[in-house]
C-alpha cells in the first residue's frame, strides 16, 4: 500500500517536471508574408463594405416611402371606400339576379305552405 | 528593440516597424500560444491574431505598461477566447453526436493535442499535464502557463494580469495543488 502510494507520487512528481523539457517552437518564416496578405484583406473588405452600405440605404429608404405611402393611404380611408365600393357592387349584382332574400315574405310563404 | 520608438513608429503605420515588432515577438507568443492551446495549428492561427490586433489597437496604447506586457495581455485574451470557442464547439458536436452527427466531432477530437515542442518519449505525460492544466480555473491557468511554460516572472505576470504579487503567488500555490491532486487521482484510477 506505501509501496503505491509512493508510486503515484512519483509519477506526479515526474509528470509536473515534464513541463520543464518542453522546448521553445520557432516561428513561422511566412509569418509576416500571410499578416501583409491578411491586412491587404481586411483594407479591401473595407472598401466593398463602404460600396455595399449605399444599396443597404437605398433599399432603406425605399421601404421607408413604402411604409409612409401606406400609412397615409389608411389615413385617407382609401381603404374603407374600397371596400364600401366593392360592398355596393356585390348588392346591386345579388339585386338583379334576384338573390336577396326578404325575410317578411319568405315567412309568409312558409307558413302559406304549412 | 526601443520600445519608445517603435511605439510612435507603429502609431503611424510604419511597415519595417510592425516588421521589426512581429520579429521580436512571434517566438513569445507562439510559445505562450502552445501553452494554452497545444497544437501547432490553432497556435499560430492566435498568434497571426494577435499581431493584427496589435496593428490595429496600437493607438489604443497608452503606454501605462511595458509594450511586451500588453502584447501578452493580448495574447493571454486571444487564447482565452480561442478555448472558450472550442468548448462552445465541442457541446456543439456533443449535441449533434446525440442526433447522429458524428462527423464535426471526429474533427475535434482529431485536432485536440499536438504540441511540437515535447520530445517524444515525454509526449504521454506531457499530454497528461496539458490534461491536468485544462481543468485550472482560468487564472490559476494564466498563471502557471505565463510562469511555468512561458518562463515569466511573478512580477511580470503581475503586470499582465493586473492584479498583485500576492494573488499571483497564491494563484501559482494552488494551481500546483490542484494540478497534483488531479493527476494524483489520475495515477490512481489508471496505474492503481
Amino acid at each position: 500500500m506505501k509501496n503505491k502510494k509512493i508510486n503515484i507520487d512519483q509519477e506526479v512528481k515526474k509528470t509536473m517536471e515534464s513541463i520543464d523539457q518542453i522546448q521553445r517552437v520557432e516561428g513561422n518564416p511566412f509569418l509576416y508574408t500571410r499578416l501583409q496578405e491578411k491586412l491587404r484583406q481586411d483594407a479591401e473588405g473595407d472598401v466593398i463594405t463602404t460600396r455595399t452600405r449605399f444599396p443597404i440605404w437605398q433599399f432603406a429608404l425605399v421601404v421607408g416611402l413604402l411604409f409612409i405611402n401606406g400609412f397615409a393611404l389608411m389615413q385617407s380611408g382609401y381603404f374603407d371606400e374600397t371596400t364600401e365600393t366593392a360592398t355596393t357592387s356585390i348588392d346591386e349584382f345579388a339585386e338583379e339576379y334576384a338573390l336577396i332574400v326578404n325575410e317578411a315574405e319568405d315567412l309568409e310563404y312558409l307558413s302559406f305552405n304549412d | 528593440m526601443d520600445e519608445t520608438q517603435i511605439i510612435p513608429q507603429l502609431k503611424e503605420g510604419n511597415e519595417t516597424a510592425f516588421k521589426n515588432l512581429v520579429d521580436t515577438f512571434q517566438g513569445k507568443v507562439l510559445n505562450t500560444c502552445l501553452g494554452f492551446v497545444p497544437n501547432r495549428h490553432d497556435a499560430e492561427d492566435i498568434v497571426q491574431d494577435v499581431f493584427l490586433e496589435v496593428f490595429r489597437s496600437i493607438n489604443n496604447f497608452r503606454g501605462d505598461s511595458k509594450l511586451s506586457t500588453w502584447i501578452y495581455r493580448i495574447t493571454t485574451t486571444k487564447c482565452l477566447e480561442h478555448i472558450r470557442a472550442k468548448k462552445r464547439e465541442k457541446r456543439k458536436s456533443f449535441f449533434q453526436s446525440l442526433i447522429g452527427m458524428h462527423e464535426n466531432a471526429d474533427r475535434i477530437k482529431a485536432f485536440d493535442y499536438d504540441h511540437p515542442g515535447v520530445l517524444l518519449e515525454n509526449k504521454e505525460r506531457s499530454k497528461t499535464l496539458f490534461a491536468a492544466i485544462e481543468k485550472l480555473p482560468e487564472n490559476q491557468r494564466i498563471a502557471f502557463t505565463l510562469h511555468k511554460i512561458e518562463g515569466l516572472s511573478y512580477q511580470e505576470i503581475t503586470a499582465i494580469m493586473e492584479t498583485s504579487l500576492s494573488s499571483v503567488e497564491s494563484l501559482m500555490f494552488r494551481a500546483k495543488k490542484n494540478l497534483q491532486k488531479t493527476l494524483g487521482d489520475y495515477y490512481k484510477k489508471n496505474k492503481g
